[in-house]
């Protein structure tokens, strides 16, 4: 398999779990930019490019609040999970269960 | 900060309209903050080179418009293979009628030594016709799809499809070369009729002006339109279905029709318009009409004893 095929389904195996961790790390405030800096923290290096973006997908789907703030004086977007992005959560992490249970009975019974 | 004003004005330029300013003023301040983090880091300014590093990760203006939702679906995914087969049938149908037309001009320029050229564009299949057909025709199926793909999402037919539509197995299957091949002949031959005798009307179909040969013709054309919509229809359901027989039955029925009448014209009254008409060819057309006449009507016999068959 050539590198190019095996970025891109790397890349579609990170993209729906991405939403799932950035909802989680969302129950708390942040900016885009402290969001990133404590993915990297907690060892999820990702791309300004992917995340921000991503970030303001999930808002546009009301899964997300925002408001703008001049603290500190920067002026700067926050963003936190809303109602609906939590039950949307909980469901994403019902269905992450599944699958990866599915994923261990799957290795186990075919090794 | 000049450089991601720069950048932020080009990645505008990429942005919806409903969202281009707050998405710009989001990525302002995200730039500026990577850029403080990075200088604090540091404890330099940045480089023209490190600014050039920080904004080729971020990505191209349009990459990054792209991700911001900037992208529009001209046609889904859903409707692609059914777009990408119409746009090759078009392609393919011109290639080969222009082709055909020019190996038709220079088979009349051996025979006839009319000037090849001429006789294709009079056919008008000139190169620069057959072009813009092509380019008018993908504009209006690519915009016809993105119309109806609006429509297909929001009523949700793909997923409201009826399993019971499909067609049985066993059903006669036409090859898709031969459903092409006699779509282009008979899209030629209707040309060819046109040209002519570009009449039609009801006057002409049922022979009040006198002259078999236009009414025939007007007929032709007829079971030349319907022989061509079901091989058009071939095309992308490759079943002999019920309703496709029949239709090819109702075009050889109307052509069966049409020469019936041309018979009740009096072969004579050729000679009033066309003077010049050697009689030996004259008395031929009656012999020549009644044997397709015959022909058609054992033709549809025998398809009309199939259909009843197939029951």
């Amino acid at each position: 398999m050539s590198e190019d095929r095996l970025e891109a389904m790397r890349l579609e195996l990170r993209r729906g779990s991405l939403a799932l961790i950035v909802l989680t790390a969302l129950r708390q405030e942040h900016y885009g930019y402290s969001l990133r800096q404590k993915l990297q923290a907690d060892g999820l290096a990702i791309e300004e490019g992917t995340l921000y973006p991503l970030v303001r997908r999930l808002e546009s789907h009301g899964l997300l609040d925002s408001r703008w703030s001049d603290e500190q004086g920067r002026r700067r977007r926050y963003y936190r999970m809303s109602a609906d992005g939590q039950k949307v959560l909980n469901a994403l992490k019902q269905e992450w269960q599944t699958l990866n249970k599915v994923m261990h009975t799957v290795q186990e019974s075919s090794s | 900060m000049n450089w991601i004003d720069r950048y932020v004005a080009e990645i505008k330029r990429y942005l919806p309209a409903k969202n281009r300013d707050d998405v710009a003023e989001e990525l302002q301040s995200l730039l500026e903050e990577e850029v403080l983090e990075l200088e604090a880091d540091r404890e330099r300014p940045l480089t023209d080179a490190e600014w050039h590093d920080l904004l080729r990760e971020f990505g191209h203006p349009m990459q990054v418009a792209t991700r911001y939702g900037a992208s529009g679906v001209l046609i889904s995914a859903a409707l692609f293979p059914l777009y990408r087969k119409v746009v090759g049938y078009l392609l393919a149908a011109v290639a080969m009628v222009y082709v055909l037309a020019i190996t038709w001009s220079i088979v009349a320029d051996v025979i006839w030594g009319v000037m090849a050229d001429a006789r294709a564009v009079n056919l008008g299949f000139g190169f620069g016709e057959a072009w813009s057909f092509a380019v008018n025709w993908l504009v209006f199926i690519t915009l016809g799809f993105h119309l109806a793909d609006r429509y297909v999402t929001d009523a949700g037919i793909l997923k409201r499809w009826n399993p019971a539509s499909l067609p049985p197995a066993q059903l006669e299957r036409e090859s898709l070369s031969s459903s092409i091949l006699v779509s282009i002949l008979v899209a030629v031959w209707l040309v060819i009729l046109h040209r002519l005798s570009p009449e039609f009307s009801a006057a002409v179909l049922l022979g009040e002006q006198n002259n078999r040969f236009i009414t025939l013709i007007a007929w032709l054309k007829i079971q030349a339109v319907l022989v061509l919509a079901v091989y058009l229809m071939l095309l992308f359901k490759p079943h002999w279905s019920r309703g496709k027989r029949m239709l090819v039955m109702v075009s050889d029925a109307l052509a069966a029709f049409g020469i019936a009448i041309c018979l009740s014209i009096p072969a004579e009254a050729l000679l009033q318009i066309y003077p010049e008409l050697p009689e030996a060819l004259l008395r031929t057309t009656s012999i020549v009409l009644w044997l397709w006449l015959l022909g058609l009507l054992a033709d549809l016999l025998v398809q009309g004893y199939r259909l009843m068959q197939r029951r």
